[in-house]
């Protein structure tokens, strides 16, 4: 049962992801986008990783996503101001889908080949992946990092108000 | 780690703490202070750098670690730290008059300022890749902030988008590579990764390749070089000074870093691609540098040139040459004064919203301003590495680290490229000295001049007296190494 | 596990070249933007996929420093976007020729 769903949300988060590389409606672009990290926060599930899988959704799929698709309204895009070189599209696709070939045969011959310390389902405690678990990690060990996060967003803020505050004289 | 541990660790931290407080204090006092006193908070900032600077000395002879080994505050990140608070100091100083000129808002600037280099200092002594991570990109991040901050113009704004779409692709790389070092090892702790190291296995190789192209494209060297030029022609003339020493400096700390401490075994041939890396920096930024029309192009083209001599030392400090390494940390601090010295003339020179740009805009400022054109000539002499400057004394350290470790082809590729940007450092001068055109130059600006006196004489008698710096650049270079 | 962790992987490393592809071919800003997101996003399915295989939590807070600093560089790079259209009501821009300098 576990494979089957691993490949449908493996193909959609692929198929997500081409859409929005290729669309040439942005609106579509970020719906495609929303689709392949819900896919991906999904496979996260299978991963024992509950949650990372929320913040994913919560966070990514949705605070992310919803900046995303306010600049697309806010700017009224028309879908000709976005148009794909249409000329070069079916040998850039030819390209892309070699590449993708030739990534996915090597990185499978490349992670069986690397990874000696998988054990298939190494035992894990009770609480890894849920919040207590994160949050004993994220608090303790990597304390440091978490405050950086804190300096990070503080730059953010101060960027966005001094880039995009209009100037009214 | 218990909370006395955090506790400890905290006090440990105290130059990226005060930096990082001056900064809130600044984005806090600026909406409840009216009108032209706003710039008054300028004080803050410089007293902010110089605690950092005062609090940073305790690392320069002690050794400890902190927040159970994910920074290591040796004499290496207290030498790299200097750097940093150098820059950044005298950029302050410089964006004083600049801002005014350009008509620049100036606290959230000083306040991007400080927290990118609190994030270099997080870079110089980070051992643990999600500190690493997130202090790259708080770095980065105000740095592409502060390229786009002249929101009139709209060459400034393409930079800041530039630049952050590139970094933001360098930094998706950066991040696929340590999730494959950390795949492999199990860890993200540097010391841990090497002691597990092993060349056989892929996802080392291919972790380390994408973690070095990442810090590759920080310092602009050669196959990731392009960007450069138009992100640093774009950027406003101090930001521009800025982050050509403050981000290549840190791109330079945490590249050693990880090559010296995490990846050190990863390849013989790693030298080799290395090699060829540094000799096409050096050249690809010396013949562009010699076409350009503007000044601050050509600047960034050098300043790929200098990318590439200073890549030399590294170079040499993977075949085992432990001067490369003390070579590489002066050639930073060198470049540190004349490159930013360069850029503040420049600074000093934009009047009126319009930038000094191109080699017009210098003629005839022998005539009207001569000390300017000394202080300039000064920095020029230096970059092209003239005695008796700081610049000779950090190329001819350079290209002795790489004769003592058998690299002779470097070495002569080296000392060919510094003999032909001789040429267009030169053109300035001549530009300078002898042009005819009517310009106009700006009043007197007393901050700008204060940090180009100041810049000046630091690169003549480091230059003349280089022993004691020399010094402090061989003791950081053996903490480091510790064989 | 039923799926090797091999599988999650070789899936990340499709979803990288992807993005890969659509930041080098896409002209329009926001479009960079997104396959900037998706390499992003790889790079934590990688992170937590390895954290899996290894029974430990660190990828999984690398994922949540990640997705931070992703928010961070949406945040600033809308900002510039919305600022840029302003001024010249085009988002057109191409990275390749970007690089070419």
């Amino acid at each position: 049962m576990e494979d089957i769903l691993f490949y449908i949300f493996a193909a959609a988060s692929v198929a997500g992801a081409l859409l929005v590389v290729t669309h040439n409606n942005p609106v579509v672009s970020v719906l495609s986008l929303v689709l392949t990290l819900f896919s991906t926060a999904v496979l996260f599930v299978f991963l024992l990783a509950d949650f990372i899988a929320a913040i994913q959704i919560l966070v990514y799929a949705g605070a992310i996503m919803v900046l995303f698709i306010f600049t697309v309204m806010y700017l009224n895009l028309r879908k000709e101001a976005l148009a794909f070189d249409s000329k070069s599209v079916p040998i850039k696709f030819g390209i892309l889908f070699v590449i993708l070939i030739v990534v996915a045969y090597l990185s499978s011959l490349g992670f069986k080949r690397g990874l000696q310390i998988t054990g298939e389902g190494t035992s894990t405690s009770t609480n890894f992946g849920t919040v207590e678990g994160v949050g004993e990690v994220l608090f303790t060990k990597y304390i440091l990092p978490f405050e950086l996060t804190s300096v990070l967003i503080v730059v953010a803020i101060i960027g966005v108000v001094a880039i995009a505050k209009r100037r009214f004289n | 780690m218990s909370i006395s541990e955090i506790l400890r660790s905290t006090l440990l931290i105290g130059p990226e703490i005060s930096l990082i407080l001056t900064g809130i204090i600044l984005i806090i006092f600026d909406p409840l202070i009216n009108g032209k006193r706003k710039n008054e908070l300028f004080w803050i900032v410089l007293i902010g750098l110089v605690i950092a600077f005062l609090l940073n000395l305790e690392r320069l002879h002690t050794e400890a670690s902190a927040f159970s080994g994910a920074l290591s505050l040796d004499v290496f990140s207290g030498y790299f730290n200097v750097i940093f608070i150098i820059s950044s100091f005298f950029a302050v100083i410089l964006s004083r008059e600049y801002l005014i000129t350009m008509n620049l808002k100036s606290n959230e600037y000083y306040a991007l300022i400080l927290f990118s280099t609190s994030g270099m200092m997080m870079l110089s002594s980070a051992k643990e890749f999600m500190s690493i991570f997130l202090g790259f990109e708080i770095m980065s991040i105000s740095v592409y902030i502060l390229s786009g901050f002249n929101r009139e113009s709209i060459r400034s704004t393409e930079a800041g988008i530039k630049y952050l779409i590139l970094g933001g692709f360098s930094s998706a790389i950066l991040l696929y590579g340590i999730a494959l070092i950390y795949g492999a090892s199990g860890t993200i702790f540097l010391d841990e990764i090497t002691s597990k190291f092993d060349v056989q296995n892929p996802l080392y190789l291919a972790g380390s390749a994408l973690i070095i192209t990442g810090f590759i494209f920080k310092i602009g060297a050669f196959p990731l070089h392009q960007w450069v030029p138009d992100i640093y022609e774009g950027a406003p003339m101090t930001v521009t000074g800025f982050m050509s020493v403050g981000v290549k400096a840190a791109a330079f700390a945490i590249l050693l870093r990880v090559l010296l401490e995490g990846v050190y075994q990863m390849d013989a041939n790693l030298i080799y691609v290395l090699w060829l890396i540094s000799a096409f920096t050096m050249t690809i930024g010396n013949l562009g540098a010699i076409v350009q029309k503007s000044i601050k192009r050509m600047l960034a083209y050098s300043s790929i040139a200098h990318a590439g001599y200073a890549l030399i030392g590294v170079v040499a400090t993977l075949r085992g040459e432990e001067i490369g390494l003390s070579s590489v940390l002066y050639y930073l601090f060198a470049y540190t004064f004349m490159n930013l010295g360069a850029f503040g003339v420049l600074a000093y020179l934009s009047r009126d919203g319009k930038e000094c740009d191109n080699y017009e805009d210098v003629s005839g400022l022998w005539s009207k301003k001569p000390l300017i054109a000394i202080a300039l000539s000064i920095f020029l002499f230096s970059l092209a590495g003239l005695p008796p400057t700081i610049g000779f004394f950090a190329k001819y350290r350079v290209f002795l680290s790489a004769i003592k470790a058998d690299f002779y082809w470097l070495a002569i590729i080296g000392i060919l490229n510094s003999v032909i940007s001789a040429y267009y450092y030169l053109r300035v001068l001549v530009y300078a000295y002898m042009g005819e055109e009517e310009v106009k130059f700006p009043s007197f600006k007393p901050a700008s001049a204060f940090a180009i006196t100041v810049l000046t004489i630091a690169t003549l008698i480091l230059g003349i007296f280089p022993f004691y710096s020399w010094d402090f650049a061989l003791k950081a270079a053996a903490s480091f190494l510790p064989n | 596990m039923v799926v090797g962790v091999e599988h999650y992987l070789v899936l990340s490393a499709i979803l990288f070249i992807i993005g890969v592809f659509g930041v080098i071919t896409r002209k329009n800003l926001i479009i960079v933007l997104m396959s900037l997101e998706l390499m992003l996003n790889a790079a934590n399915l990688a992170f937590v996929a390895f954290s899996r295989a290894l029974g430990d939590m660190t990828g999984q807070v690398f994922m949540i420093m990640a997705i931070t600093v992703a928010a961070a560089e949406v945040a600033v790079g809308l900002a510039f976007v919305v600022s840029i259209y302003t001024h010249r009501e085009t988002l057109d821009i191409d990275v390749l020729k970007m690089l070419k300098g």
